[in-house]
C-alpha cells in the first residue's frame, strides 16, 4: 500500500469541515496533524473520503483531485456527504497544496482532531509574561519601596539597590530568584503535587479524571486492594531495611573515622598530616560506579576473597557475598566514609589539646575523656557527618545496582522502577516524597538529640 | 612506657588497616585491567596486556558517553558558579530576621537525596512546561534537565566556598572604590572577583568534577541519553568485564593527577593565607604596643 499523504504532514490539504446545517462555522486554521484518525481503506485508485461503515463507496466522492500530474481542481462546493445522521461540509482551503499523485491506488487519511479542554497555556498569560512582570516588580520594588521608606524606615530593598547598584542588583536577584524558586522550590511542590494525582495519559490531564488521590500513599502501606495480605509487606520491608541499613552503615563508618580522626587532629602535625589528607582525599575523587565495582571484583564468586579463602581452606564452595548483602553494605560504608571523616577532623581539631590534658592530669580513664570532652565538643562534627552518610546511603541507587543481591531491593530501585519500567510517575513521585519524609526526620532527630542548628550541619 | 609502646603500635595497625581497606580495592581492581583473563581479576595472573584499553577504544557508548559528560559539566560550571556567587553575596545581605529560613532554603539541595532531585525536576518541567507553553522539545531536552538538575544542588556547594571566602571580605574596600567614583559593576569586577579569585576556582573545578561523577540525578534526567557514568553503570550492573576496569584506571589516573595540583593549590593558598593572617596579627600587636 503506498500511501503519498503520510509522507508529511506538511503535504497534506487543509481541509475545512464544518456542520452542514451551516449553524456553527469552525474558522480555526486546519486541525494539527498529529492525531491521526482511522482512516477507512477504500483500495480504489480514487482518492475519497467515505464517511460512516454503511455508505461504503458511495457514488458522491466528496472530494476528487484530478489524478495524473495536473494540478488539483479546486472543490470549492462539494456535495456534502453524511456521517451519522448529520451532515458535513468538507472545504478544501488550499487546493494547490494537494500533492499531485501518480497513477495507482491511494488512500485518503481524513484527520480530526478535537478541540482540547482549555488548560491554562490558553488563558493568555504566557511564561515569559509572567516571568518578565516578576523581574519587573522585583526591579520596580526598590524604587517603590524608597518612596515608602520615607515613611517606614526599617525597608532594606532600597539600601540592598543603592549598595548594589542596579546591574548588580538584577544580576543577584534573578538568578538567586530563580534558583530558589525554579530550582529549589517548585519542583519539589511539584513533585509532592504529583504524588497525588492518578497515572493519567497526556491526554487527561486537565480533564475529569485530574483530581487528588491518596492511592499511591495507600498503595505503599496497603498494596493493591483485593491483596491477600493487609499490607504491602514487600515494599514496607525495603523502606524499612533501607532505612535501618543506612543508619547501621552511619554507624559503623562513625565506628571506623573517629579514631582515625582524633589521632589526626590531635597527634599529627606538619607535613605527615599534609600527607595523610591528600591520601584520603584520592580515593574520594573516583566516582561512586568504579568504587562499587572494585567490591563487585573482590567479592565475586570468581574473586578475590573467595579464591584466597578456599586457598587457604577457610571455605570449599565459593560463598555468595551478594545474596547475604554483605558486598552492599561494605561498598556502602566504603563509598561514605570521607563524607564522615572530615567533618570529624574540622570538628575535633578546633577542640585545645590542654583539655585533654587536663583531663588526663586529673585522673580521668580515656573512655571519660572522649565521652565527656571530645565527643560534647565534635558534636556539630558528628551530626554533619552522620547526616551526609545517612542521607547518601538511603539515597544511593548506583551502590545497590551494581552491589545489590538477587533478591534483595534498596528502595530507591523501587522509585527508579516506577519511573522506567513501571512507567508510573505519581507513585514513583509518591515513594520518593516519603523517602525525603525519612531523610528530613533523620536530620530532625539529630538536632534534636545534640542540639545543634541546621547551618552548623552544612557548614562543614 | 610499655603501654604507651604498645598503644603507639595499635595505632600504626589501625590506620595501616584503614589505608589497606581505602586502597586495596581500587589497586586490585586497577590491576585487573592489565590481566589478560576475560574475567577481571588478578587471581589467577594469567599475563600482562593493554588489549583491553584498546577494546575501550572502540567502545562507541562509552566514547559518546564522555562527550556528552563533558557538555554537561560545562553547562553545570556556567550555570552553578554564578547562581553559587549571586546565592553567596544575597546571604550576606538578607536581613538578619530573614537570614535562617533563606539559608534553609538554599541549603536543602546538599541534604536531599540525589534521586529526588532528578525526579522532581523532570516532573516540574515537564507539568510547567505543558502549563506555560514552552515546547516539550525543550523541556524534555537531556542536557536542559540535566544541568538544571545537577546545578541545583551544586549551586548549593559553590554557594558554601563562596561564602567561606566572603566572610573575610573587607567590605571597606568595596566602599572606598565606590567613593572614589567606580560604579557598582566596576567594583564587582575589580574588586570583589578578584578577591574570590581562589573561590572561582575552586567552585568551577569542584562543580566540573561532582557534575562529571554524578550518578543519582543524572540517571533520571538524562531520559534516553547517556552521561560516561551512567553508561559505566550500567555495564557494570550486568556483567563484570575488563573494560571497565581499563576505564577505571585511566579515571583514577586523570582524576588523581587533576586531585593532586588541586589539592597543592588549595594547600599552598592556605599556607600564603595564614602568613598573611599571622602578618597581619603581629602588625596590630605592633601597632598596638606602639600606642601604648
Amino acid at each position: 500500500m503506498n500511501n503519498k499523504t503520510e509522507d508529511g504532514p506538511v503535504e497534506l490539504a487543509q481541509m475545512k469541515i464544518s456542520p452542514g446545517m451551516g449553524s456553527i462555522s469552525d474558522d480555526k486554521p486546519a486541525p494539527k496533524p498529529d492525531v491521526p484518525a482511522p482512516a477507512p481503506s477504500t483500495g480504489s485508485s480514487m482518492p475519497a473520503i467515505t464517511p460512516g461503515m454503511g455508505s461504503g463507496n458511495t457514488p458522491q466522492p466528496a472530494i476528487t483531485p484530478k489524478i495524473g500530474g495536473a494540478p488539483a481542481a479546486p472543490a470549492t462546493a462539494p456535495p456534502p456527504a453524511s456521517v451519522g445522521g448529520t451532515n458535513l461540509n468538507i472545504t478544501i482551503a488550499n487546493p494547490d497544496k494537494l500533492p499531485s499523485l501518480p497513477p495507482g491506488s491511494h488512500e485518503l487519511k481524513l484527520v480530526i482532531e478535537q478541540e482540547k479542554p482549555k488548560t491554562d497555556a490558553d488563558s493568555g498569560l504566557g511564561f515569559w509574561e509572567i516571568f518578565i512582570a516578576l523581574v519587573a516588580a522585583l526591579t520596580i520594588a526598590p524604587f517603590a519601596q524608597a518612596q515608602a521608606g520615607k515613611w517606614f524606615s526599617n525597608i532594606n530593598a532600597i539600601d540592598f539597590v543603592r549598595r548594589n547598584g542596579i546591574v548588580i542588583s538584577l544580576y543577584l536577584i534573578v538568578f538567586s530568584a530563580g534558583w530558589i524558586i525554579f530550582m529549589i522550590v517548585l519542583p519539589q511542590l511539584y513533585m509532592l503535587d504529583f504524588s497525588f494525582r492518578f497515572n493519567l495519559s497526556p491526554s487527561e490531564v486537565g480533564g475529569a479524571n485530574d483530581v487528588y488521590t491518596l492511592k499511591n500513599y495507600r498503595y505503599l502501606l496497603f498494596g493493591r486492594p483485593g491483596d491477600e495480605d493487609l499490607l504491602n509487606w514487600l515494599h514496607l520491608q525495603v523502606f524499612v531495611k533501607t532505612i535501618f541499613a543506612s543508619v547501621m552503615v552511619t554507624v559503623i563508618d562513625f565506628a571506623l573515622c573517629y579514631p582515625l580522626a582524633y589521632y589526626m587532629a590531635q597527634s599529627v602535625k606538619g607535613g605527615n598530616q599534609r600527607l595523610l589528607f591528600l591520601c584520603l582525599l584520592l580515593p574520594f575523587w573516583v566516582n561512586e560506579i568504579l568504587r562499587a565495582f572494585a567490591f563487585k571484583l573482590i567479592f565475586a564468586e570468581q574473586g578475590i576473597l573467595n579464591d584466597v579463602m578456599i586457598g587457604i581452606g577457610l571455605w570449599d564452595t565459593p560463598f555468595d557475598f551478594f545474596r547475604a548483602n554483605v558486598a552492599l553494605y561494605t561498598g556502602l560504608t566504603y563509598a561514605y566514609l570521607l563524607l564522615m571523616i572530615f567533618p570529624l577532623y574540622n570538628a575535633i581539631e578546633s577542640l585545645d589539646h590542654n583539655q585533654v590534658e587536663a583531663a588526663r592530669d586529673l585522673g580521668s580513664p580515656w573512655w571519660r575523656i572522649h565521652y565527656r570532652v571530645v565527643l560534647p565538643h565534635a558534636k556539630p562534627g558528628i551530626v554533619s557527618g552522620c547526616t551526609m552518610v545517612f542521607m547518601l546511603s538511603a539515597g544511593a541507587l548506583a551502590a545497590p545496582n551494581i552491589l545489590g543481591g538477587p533478591s534483595s531491593l534498596w528502595f530507591t530501585q523501587i522509585i527508579y522502577q516506577w519511573y522506567n519500567t513501571g512507567g508510573n510517575w505519581p507513585q514513583g513521585s509518591a515513594y520518593a516524597f516519603v523517602l525525603l519524609i525519612a531523610c528530613i526526620v533523620f536530620v530532625r532527630i539529630m538536632m534534636r538529640v545534640f542540639k545543634v542548628s541546621l547551618g552548623e550541619i552544612a557548614q562543614r | 612506657m610499655k603501654s604507651t609502646d604498645i598503644l603507639k603500635w595499635v595505632v600504626r595497625g589501625y590506620i595501616l588497616l584503614f589505608f589497606l581497606y581505602l586502597f586495596g580495592p581500587l589497586i586490585i581492581m586497577s590491576a585487573s585491567a592489565f590481566n589478560t583473563s576475560t574475567y577481571p581479576t588478578i587471581t589467577p595472573w594469567e599475563g600482562f596486556t593493554l588489549h583491553w584499553f584498546a577494546d575501550l577504544s572502540d567502545n562507541d557508548k562509552i566514547i559518546n558517553g564522555l562527550i556528552t559528560s563533558l557538555w554537561v559539566g560545562l553547562g553545570v560550571v556556567a550555570l552553578s558558579v554564578p547562581t553559587g556567587l549571586a546565592g553567596a553575596i544575597m546571604m550576606m545581605q538578607v536581613h538578619e530576621r530573614a537570614r535562617p529560613i533563606y539559608y534553609t532554603i538554599v541549603v536543602s539541595p546538599v541534604l536531599v537525596p540525589g534521586v529526588i532531585l532528578g525526579i522532581s525536576t523532570v516532573i516540574f518541567w515537564d507539568r510547567f512546561g505543558e502549563l506555560v507553553g514552552l515546547d516539550f522539545e525543550t523541556t524534555s531536552d537531556p542536557f536542559f534537565l540535566t544541568i538544571l538538575g545537577q546545578s541545583t544542588f551544586i549551586s548549593a556547594y559553590c554557594m558554601l566556598i563562596f561564602i567561606a571566602r566572603l566572610q573575610r571580605f573587607d567590605r571597606t574596600q568595596e566602599e572606598a572604590a565606590l567613593d572614589l567614583g567606580a560604579s557598582h559593576v566596576q567594583v564587582f569586577w575589580k574588586v570583589l572577583i578578584p578577591f574570590l579569585r581562589p573561590a572561582v576556582i575552586s567552585s568551577i573545578v569542584l562543580a566540573f568534577l561532582v557534575s562529571f561523577e554524578n550518578y543519582n540525578t543524572t540517571v533520571f534526567t538524562m531520559i534516553s541519553k547517556g552521561t560516561l557514568v551512567t553508561e559505566l553503570a550500567g555495564l557494570a550492573r550486568f556483567g563484570v568485564n575488563p573494560e571497565i576496569s581499563a576505564l577505571a584506571v585511566i579515571i583514577i589516573g586523570v582524576t588523581l593527577f587533576g586531585a593532586i595540583i588541586f589539592e597543592i593549590k588549595k594547600r599552598h593558598e592556605e599556607v600564603l593565607e595564614r602568613r598573611a593572617k599571622a602578618e597581619a596579627s603581629i602588625e596590630r600587636v605592633q601597632s598596638a604596643s606602639a600606642t601604648v
